[in-house]
């Protein structure tokens, strides 16, 4: 498949590799949101998430300056290594640190990773998005994601046939994603 | 990793629930770096999925919970024209029509009870001229002394009549006002019967028994098996001590030959009480009456 942003990570890396600042601010206009979101699902933290992503582009500035990304069209592989890395350090100066009741507690928390990606306007749509669902079709939901059960098992339990399942899953999906989108553009507007 | 790959193999919702090996998983980062398509499926999947398990640990996706909060949406009802019944539309217009039907009846039975009112203050007042102008020809007739004895008696006879007239009138008055006051719903009322006829008054006895609810404040006593036939009566009620307390003239009896008197319960402590009913000054019938 075409990866559309090859040529512009090229001219991005040039550019840096050659001091233009704007094309400095461009790489991180385009991957910010991409690293907070990488660094977030590995670490489940904001402000760890918010620390990866500076420390790596950091990093990526650096390396660039210096020339050392031999294949520029490689560049979001590369960026991608150097959080890993970074969140992997992240990981052992916390277990490192930290007293170990405030480790045992954070893994805990852990069993609920999903929280760092909670909001508002998530609570609202999913509330709407039940409302608009059969009670079988909600019931599927919170099998399937939250008991985490085979999808033949919720099949036999529920009475239907496991490829309605994955329908019913896509469905609630782009509801969700309507409902949130339309609460994201009245949030943005107030 | 391709997209059709990770169409096929449910890669971001497996990657969104760790459930990818550590290369997938890199691989997969690696794609989502370079694909906008893929970043904006993975974060709306680990949003809804976030939701999901939210809300199934808050109760929101059983079946309690939407029959709760579908009585209170937080949500304008532009994500939801269904939601209305059809039915809902024409059963509040008809609960609206009704309440405006009742709220018309209404208006216009007070309207007419004003109107009366009105007509009543009026009459009251020119009988009230009346009297005074008759008064005021008494006394120069007297002071004259251009009249005749007759000619005097009969206007003192009309004064009389204007007088009771008046009387009858603040009778009635007093009983509106009360009435308004006091639902009728809270006004015992009570038929009580003269001396000598014990057949009706139960019991085989001339008393009348009173058995008032608490807090009702205002009784009304119904007049019964009198002499009737006179214009004006006069009700006279002595205490158990022998005193008379309460006298209410200008009573008129209705179509049915019945009497009804506002009384007030105050007035009235436990006891035996008698009541004595007059026509043009004559003792028509006589009630006893036990308020317990």
């Amino acid at each position: 498949m075409p990866r559309p942003t090859t040529l512009a990570d090229r001219e991005l890396v040039s550019s840096v590799e050659l001091g233009d600042k704007l094309a400095e601010a461009a790489l991180y206009e385009k991957y910010s949101d991409r690293l907070y979101f990488l660094a977030l699902s590995e670490l489940h933290s904001p402000e760890e998430a918010e620390d990866v992503r500076a420390e790596t582009f950091t990093r990526v500035l650096l390396a660039l300056r210096d020339g050392k990304l031999r294949k520029p069209d490689s560049l979001s592989s590369f960026i991608v290594g150097i959080a890993l890395n970074v969140i992997r350090e992240s990981r052992r100066q916390r277990s490192g640190t930290e007293p170990l009741e405030d480790h045992e507690s954070k893994l805990v928390g852990e069993a609920s990773p999903e929280r760092a990606f909670l909001d508002q306007e998530v609570s609202r749509s999913i509330e709407e998005v039940a409302k608009q669902l059969k009670p079988r079709e909600r019931e599927f939901l919170k099998m399937y994601y939250y008991d985490e059960l085979p999808k033949r098992e919720i099949a036999r339990v529920l009475g239907v046939k496991e490829e309605r399942l994955r329908l019913i899953k896509s469905r609630a999906l782009q509801k969700f994603r309507e409902i949130y989108r339309k609460l994201q553009t009245q949030t943005d507007t107030e | 990793m391709t997209h059709q790959q990770i169409q096929d193999n449910e890669v971001i919702e497996r990657y969104v629930r760790y459930q990818l090996t550590p290369a997938e998983r890199q691989a997969f980062q690696e794609h989502y770096f370079a694909c906008d398509e893929c970043f904006d499926q993975v974060q709306m999947s680990a949003r809804f999925i976030a939701g999901v398990r939210e809300a199934s640990r808050s109760g929101v996706l059983t079946a309690e919970h939407d029959e709760r909060s579908a009585r209170s949406s937080i949500l304008p009802a532009i994500f939801y024209p269904n939601r209305i019944r059809n039915w809902a539309v024409p059963a509040l217009a008809m609960c609206f029509l009704v309440a405006s039907l009742l709220l018309g009846v209404w208006a216009m039975s007070v309207l007419r009870e004003n109107q009366r009112l009105s007509r009543q203050a009026s009459e009251q007042s020119r009988v009230a001229e009346e009297l005074q102008r008759s008064e005021a020809k008494i006394r120069e007739l007297e002071a004259s002394g251009t009249a005749s004895a007759e000619q005097l008696e009969a206007l003192r006879k009309e004064n009389e009549r204007l007088k009771e007239e008046i009387a009858t009138a603040a009778q009635q008055r007093e009983t509106q006002v009360a009435q308004v006051r006091q639902s009728d719903s809270n006004v015992p009322v009570i038929n009580i019967y003269p001396m000598g006829d014990t057949q009706r008054s139960g019991g085989g006895s001339d008393v009348n028994q009173l058995r008032l609810p608490r807090g009702a404040g205002k009784f009304v006593l119904i007049l019964s098996d009198f002499q009737s036939g006179y214009h004006n009566y006069r009700l006279q009620f002595t205490s158990p001590a022998g005193r008379i307390v309460m006298q209410r003239p200008g009573l008129k009896a209705d179509r049915n030959g019945e009497i009804r008197v506002l009384v007030t319960r105050t007035l009235f402590g436990a006891g035996e009480y008698r009541l004595k009913l007059y026509g043009q000054n004559n003792a028509i019938a006589e009630y006893v009456v036990q308020v317990e």
